[in-house]
């Protein structure tokens, strides 16, 4: 069993030097260890696919399905997601009824902003995605909060996704035994098998990342985060990335969790976290 | 901690069994009473994170059935949502420690 928080420093280092020295199968350290959990992850589809670059996983499927790439490359060409980056900026700036407007909330006129996020507050111990942000913002100038998959939220992210591309993605877990805690239960969220289907996210994007299924190849868990939201042809508008937790879950046969509920905003911040160093390149277009 | 609370939700499952299973009982319960302990089993296999995708709406059905009189199909449904209720709380115990060895590295 994992214990969270507590203990860290000196004791585990003892103890990973003295497992590392005796070259021993030295129990996992009890805390959580982000780093080497990315590090592991990403290696983990580097030895599977030694051909695909991990910076090619910011496409989803299209870093290993070579046909399909060069039609999406089409449509990337034209992007249908267009108008709505045009909407959202336009959103970002239009002042709120106090006369101030998103701006004040997020810096640097909220561009390069996006692979700071899912980040962690301290003040309220929680997992803060950018539409709980937003929400936050709106908040404070007392704007009543957007509904998650409402047209607004949408396009204020894509903008603000549009305007961060290039940048790579940089989460943090601070030092502090809440956030190591959330992003535990995120890591944990991501192994376990739910539903009737008893499968969890890294039996299709982990294990059998790559196969066939359904008409679709499976795509790598790592790249998933850097490109919502997207514009998905099948229904014709844009969708958040917990709009794809939830209908993967729902795929799986167990009941969902609604969209920036705590559970979902953990699974974002360990998958995020696991993407740590890749391109932010929201949004995207897939099928 | 995960432990007690699991330890918790196998110990509630098993006294709600009996109360389930005494539906195939000559005297049978109050359908109320079955649909009341299969609710619980719900409440606890929502809090472990695990229900299983329709177990709601089999129960809704039940409690329509139960409301139009017809008690057997509302057992019967009931039946149905109270095993998702135990594989689904099964899952969730066995996915306590189960998880960890997926870890990719
Ligand atoms: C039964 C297999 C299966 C499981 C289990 C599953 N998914 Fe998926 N998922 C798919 C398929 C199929 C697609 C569409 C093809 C693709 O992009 O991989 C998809 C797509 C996605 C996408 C969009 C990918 C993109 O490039 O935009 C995300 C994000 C995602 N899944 C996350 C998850 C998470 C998180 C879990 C666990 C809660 C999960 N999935 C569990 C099958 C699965």
């Amino acid at each position: 069993m994992i214990r969270r928080g507590g203990r860290r420093g000196g004791v585990v280092a003892a103890g990973l030097l003295t497992g590392a020295l005796l070259g021993l199968g030295f129990p996992a350290p009890a805390r959580a260890d982000p780093e080497a959990d990315r590090i592991g992850f990403r290696s983990y589809f580097q030895q599977r696919f030694p051909d695909v670059p991990a910076e090619a996983w910011i496409d989803g499927m299209y870093a290993i399905d070579e046909g399909a790439r060069q039609q999406w490359q089409e449509i990337e060409d034209f992007p249908p997601y267009e108008f709505t980056v045009e909407e959202g900026q336009a959103l970002f700036q239009d002042p709120f009824g106090d006369g101030r407007s998103y701006g004040d909330c997020f810096p640097d006129a909220g561009r390069g902003i996006r692979q700071r996020y899912p980040r962690f507050d301290s003040e309220t111990g929680e997992v803060e995605t950018l539409e709980v942000a937003i929400n936050g913002c709106r908040a404070r100038h007392g704007e009543p909060a957007l509904s998650y998959d409402s047209k607004e939220m949408l396009a204020l992210t894509a903008w603000i996704a549009y305007a961060s591309r290039g940048r790579p993605m940089a989460v943090e877990v601070p030092d502090d035994a809440r956030a190591l805690a959330a992003y535990e239960e995120g890591k944990r969220f991501y192994y376990t098998k739910r539903g009737r289907l008893d499968m969890a996210c890294v039996d299709c994007h982990g294990r059998y990342a790559g196969a066939f299924i359904r008409g679709d190849h499976l795509s790598a868990s790592l790249g998933h985060p850097t490109h919502f939201p997207v514009y998905r042809l099948k229904l014709g508008g844009m969708v958040s990335l917990h709009k794809r937790f939830h209908g993967c879950i729902r795929d799986v046969g167990a009941e969902p969790f609604d969209e920036q509920s705590r559970e979902f905003r953990r699974l974002e911040y360990f998958l995020t976290y696991m993407s740590n160093g890749l391109e932010a390149n929201g949004p995207a277009v897939r099928k | 901690m995960r432990d007690v609370v699991t330890s918790a939700l196998v110990l509630a499952a098993c006294l709600a069994l009996p109360v389930a299973r005494a539906a195939d009982d000559s005297r049978t319960p109050a359908v109320e009473g079955v649909l009341a302990a299969v609710e619980s089993l719900r409440a606890q296999a929502v809090t472990a994170g695990h229900e299983w995708l329709g177990t709601r709406s089999l129960l809704d059905e039940a409690r329509a059935a139960a409301a139009s009189g017809d008690a057997a199909r509302a057992l019967e449904l009931a039946e149905q949502a109270r095993r998702d209720c135990e594989l689904a709380l099964e899952q969730a115990r066995r996915e306590e420690e189960a998880w960890q060895g997926r870890v990719l590295r």
